[in-house]
């Protein structure tokens, strides 16, 4: 039984210095068998993804894409985004349905906003990145505001954003007709999707001026998080 | 004389399988970008009602009073303002001092606990109402809004809260398995004299 052990010992070994050996390698590879890398299952799993994403990335009424010039507010709130006109508002352009009506000017402390503010804006929003007191403070008093060019007889006083109200009623004169085609009702619903730090004076101006393109529920659009 | 037999008739088919590399080339690809342009962040929507400007309308003799329980938020905080015939003072919820553990230095933040806690009186006392006014200084940003909204929404567990991380994490209190609803309402205000 021993010497039996010893004699399989030994052909091991044997193969082992024949496949280190040159000849020996190439008998063994000319003898086994071509193995091909079967990547069907993995064509599979690559077409489920695809059609996975391609679905949720088209079904999104929103498809909202984030950066330093539009971050969402948070808050708890639970109503689904649903199919309407949307208005963004992002720290330097004020958008409906993808074209950009007007610009979003800055200023801070009567001085116009460069870049480096922004960059501030954007490094102190983050509470990771320990910003100074005054660097805070400087970014916090950013306001952001539509110039009194784009509204209604050139005033600073009024609330009428003309190219917004424009745009909205020609928006709303289009749904307004599919949803007769479609024998639908039209619900005058907007979504608002509007950066964190833009101040309550430009989205008052703004809800007007929807308001008074017919668009009377207004929604606007949050991170929703689970503490508030 | 026999002929031969017919090569292409006799002929094994030998189908290949397809080359699925480039295939796989491109979906290796366009995944990586579709997962990049894909928003992993969930977004829901918040109500809110066209502003109210200018002078208020004429009411009915027959019209039950409405509260017009209105919020009003300034750099110094909240002040929760109602109706001047109800008789009742104004309530104002200074700034608050939180300590918060991204920055070393403790700083003032709106008391959103005790905004909830204030709401929740005004609640019991008048539980039909459910419309709320909310007025800002002009640059008070959007953020500081969506909280204030937020606090108003819908009813927590607790009545009271005098602690900010305490309200934060607090859970919605439930009745029938629907959020019990606060001042769900929300009507943004303009102050005529800020309009100026």
């Amino acid at each position: 039984m021993a010497d039996s052990q010893e004699q399989m010992d030994l052909e091991n070994v044997d193969h082992a210095i024949n496949y280190f050996d040159k000849k020996g390698r190439i008998k063994v590879k000319h003898d086994a068998p071509e193995v091909v890398l079967n990547i069907n299952s993995l064509m599979d799993i690559m077409t489920i993804m695809l059609v996975f994403l391609l679905v949720s990335i088209t079904s999104d009424p929103l498809s909202i894409q984030m950066s330093d010039t539009l971050v969402l507010a948070q808050s708890t709130v639970e109503l689904k985004p649903k199919d309407s006109i949307p208005i963004t508002v992002t720290k330097k352009h004020l958008i409906v349905d993808k074209s950009a009506v007007a610009n979003i000017d800055c200023k801070i402390g009567g001085q116009m906003c460069t870049q480096d503010d922004f960059d501030l804006k954007a490094r102190c929003s983050k509470p990771e990145n320990n910003c100074a007191a005054d660097e805070i403070k400087r970014a916090n008093s950013m306001l952001f505001y539509v110039d009194k060019s784009y509204k209604k007889d050139g005033s600073d006083r009024e609330f009428l954003i003309e190219p917004l109200h424009k745009e909205l009623e020609r928006l709303v004169k289009t749904q307004k007709d599919e949803n007769m085609k479609l024998g639908r009702p039209f619900e005058g619903i907007t979504s608002i999707i509007v950066d964190k730090d833009i101040p309550f004076r430009l989205i008052a101006e703004i809800v007007h001026s929807a308001g008074m393109a017919e668009l009377h529920d207004f929604r606007f659009a949050i991170m929703k998080m689970t503490t508030r | 004389m026999a002929r031969k037999p017919s090569e292409r008739r006799h002929a094994t088919e030998n189908l290949e399988d397809i080359n699925l590399t480039p295939i796989m080339s491109i979906l290796v690809i366009l995944i990586p970008m579709l997962i990049f342009a894909f928003s992993f962040i969930e977004i829901a929507l918040q109500q809110v009602a066209a502003p109210k400007m200018g002078p208020p309308k004429p009411k009915q003799a027959d019209e039950k009073k409405p509260l017009q329980l209105t919020i009003v938020v300034n750099d110094a905080g909240f002040v929760l303002k109602q109706q001047a015939d109800f008789e009742e003072p104004d309530v104002v919820i200074p700034l608050k001092e939180q300590a918060d553990v991204a920055v070393t230095q403790p700083h003032l933040e709106y008391d959103y606990a005790r905004l909830y806690s204030e709401l929740m009186k005004k609640k019991k006392a008048y539980s039909e109402e459910r419309t709320i006014n909310l007025a800002a200084d002009f640059h008070i940003p959007w953020h500081i809004l969506a909280r204030t909204i937020d606090a108003a929404r819908v009813q927590l567990v607790e009545s009271a809260y005098d602690d900010l991380v305490q309200y934060a994490q607090a859970k919605v209190k439930f009745t029938d398995g629907v959020p019990e609803p606060l001042f769900d309402t929300v009507v943004f205000m303009v102050d005529p004299d800020q309009a100026k």
